[in-house]
């Protein structure tokens, strides 16, 4: 926090901004959520209450009593085809559809991407204060990627040839707002092991906002991510199966799909930040083991785990799979309880996929 | 004078330059382009030379790898063989040094159709 510019907010304890955020007129509620939100011990606050035996953490966005339901403020921006991501806003909250597939596609997907963020766990947004929602579209010359660039969710045409429109898969775009969830709370860094844990929380958002507007339950999901963007062309189902890592696709022209589903075969390499995009693969499988074991819809009790995980203070910037496995079955053992058959599937998912779920006796004091 | 090149002798030994791009939402591995100055017309060669010369390879492998912002940018491998071994770089599409560019270009359009 700059106290130079918000020295209020610097003296003021967050249970005193919690007041303001519930109680003060409407500027005051504002800039006191927002402070909060910027406020890292909030995230202290809100576990050490978990652990100190209060069943719930107080959501923000329920605890902002007398205010409307909060609502997601999209604005969809056209990059045509350039890589500007600041060109002409063609379509915001709440108008029409524009008839422009890709743009329509992203608000339609950022909105659905909103209502599980709201509806299943009580989240406002990517940073949990109502931050609108910037997709761009068209970027680039058939631009076959999607990304988080740190601000917004920005979708490329594709090239025709491998990938098709970007925001023609609803999961993609779970994925890249994920990736706004995962910075504002952990910040996992995107390299190596912390990397593919980050990539693994934006699959099992991405899916999960997929399976929830199915109504599906893990059993009947299909665990597949990115099954809407091969062209014809490609031999593949999707771009990645959290069901089956390794077998999305095989293809003469993108090659086989390199995920690994166990720890024996994690893959070391300078590319793609260290293979993010690979060994993603070992906690993608975790949580499908452990949603199917639970069984029902995976984001009601095995999602909301996860997501308690990643809330948890105790994961750092560079924490790997077993310091989140380790705070996962901590979580589950708190909203489900010790000994519970929802926290053993958890430990067992982890310990299926080669990933440790036991602190190390020397390294007790670190998350790693 | 060097018309009948590659099997002439050269005054450089010659550089072998690859590129490759990973990451991104799909994660696909792409080999982008490579180049082999021994393959190259003499003043082709020069200038792939210069370009190299000109992005300053030895520190920016030293610098490697160069992290973006945000998540799934691709991600871009160089590596350049030459006299003094072999470097290789790593950056985020968002942190290509600019004076790296015209290399990154230049290897992109690959060796040329026709020879000298």
């Amino acid at each position: 926090m700059h106290c130079r510019r918000h020295g209020l907010h610097c003296v003021l304890p967050p249970i005193v901004l919690e007041n303001i955020a519930r109680k003060g007129d409407e500027a005051q509620r504002e800039w006191a959520t927002r402070a909060l939100s910027r406020d890292s011990s909030i995230r202290l606050a809100r576990v050490q209450n978990l652990r100190a035996g209060v069943a719930a953490a107080p959501q923000r966005a329920d605890a902002l009593v007398g205010v409307a339901s909060p609502r997601p403020a999209r604005v969809i921006s056209d990059a045509q085809g350039t890589e500007n991501v600041r060109g002409p806003i063609v379509r915001r909250e709440g108008e029409p559809p524009t008839g422009d597939e890709a743009t329509d596609q992203a608000y339609d997907g950022l909105g659905d991407t909103f209502d599980f963020w709201l509806e299943a766990y009580g989240r406002n947004s990517i940073d949990d204060a109502g931050m609108p929602l910037r997709g761009v579209v068209h970027f680039g010359d058939q631009y076959p990627n999607a990304f988080w660039d740190g601000q917004r969710m920005v979708f490329g045409d594709g090239d025709g040839q491998v990938l098709g429109l970007m925001t023609g898969s609803l999961d993609v775009i779970g994925h890249e707002l994920g990736h706004g969830v995962t910075e504002t709370e952990a910040g996992l860094e995107y390299f190596g092991q912390s990397g593919a844990m980050n990539e693994s929380l934006s699959d099992v958002w991405g899916s999960l906002v997929k399976q929830r507007k199915l109504g599906q339950d893990a059993g009947s999901a299909d665990w597949l991510i990115g099954s809407e963007v091969w062209t014809p062309n490609i031999d593949g189902d999707a771009l990645r199966s959290m069901k089956a890592p390794g077998t999305a696709y095989d293809d003469p022209l993108v090659g086989k799909d390199p995920q690994p589903a166990h720890m024996d075969d994690y893959v070391e390499t300078i590319r793609d930040n260290g293979g993010v995009h690979i060994n993603s693969g070992i906690p993608n499988h975790a949580f499908y083991l452990a949603a199917t074991e639970i069984g029902g819809n995976a984001w009601k009790v095995t999602g909301r785990i996860w997501y308690e995980a990643l809330r948890d203070p105790a994961l750092r910037r560079d924490s790997g799979f077993a310091a989140f496995a380790r705070l996962s079955v901590a979580a589950a053992e708190r909203l489900q309880g010790q000994g519970s058959r929802e926290a053993t599937a958890v430990r067992d998912a982890w310990e299926n996929v080669g990933v440790p779920t036991e602190q190390p006796a020397l390294q007790s004091l670190t998350a790693h | 004078m060097w018309a009948s090149r590659p099997s002439s002798p050269r005054c450089n030994p010659s550089l072998r330059i690859e590129l490759t791009r990973s990451g991104g939402y799909a994660g696909l591995t792409t080999k982008l382009g490579e180049l082999d100055t021994e393959e190259l017309p003499e003043a082709e060669a020069r200038e792939v030379e210069e370009l190299v010369q000109n992005a300053g390879v030895p520190a920016l492998a030293k610098a490697s790898p160069m992290h973006g912002r945000g998540a799934d940018r691709f991600q871009y491998e160089l590596t350049v063989d030459g006299p003094d071994g072999r470097h290789e770089l790593a950056m985020s599409e968002d942190t290509i040094p600019d004076g790296l560019r015209p290399l990154i270009d230049r290897v992109k359009r690959g060796q040329p159709a026709s020879g000298a």
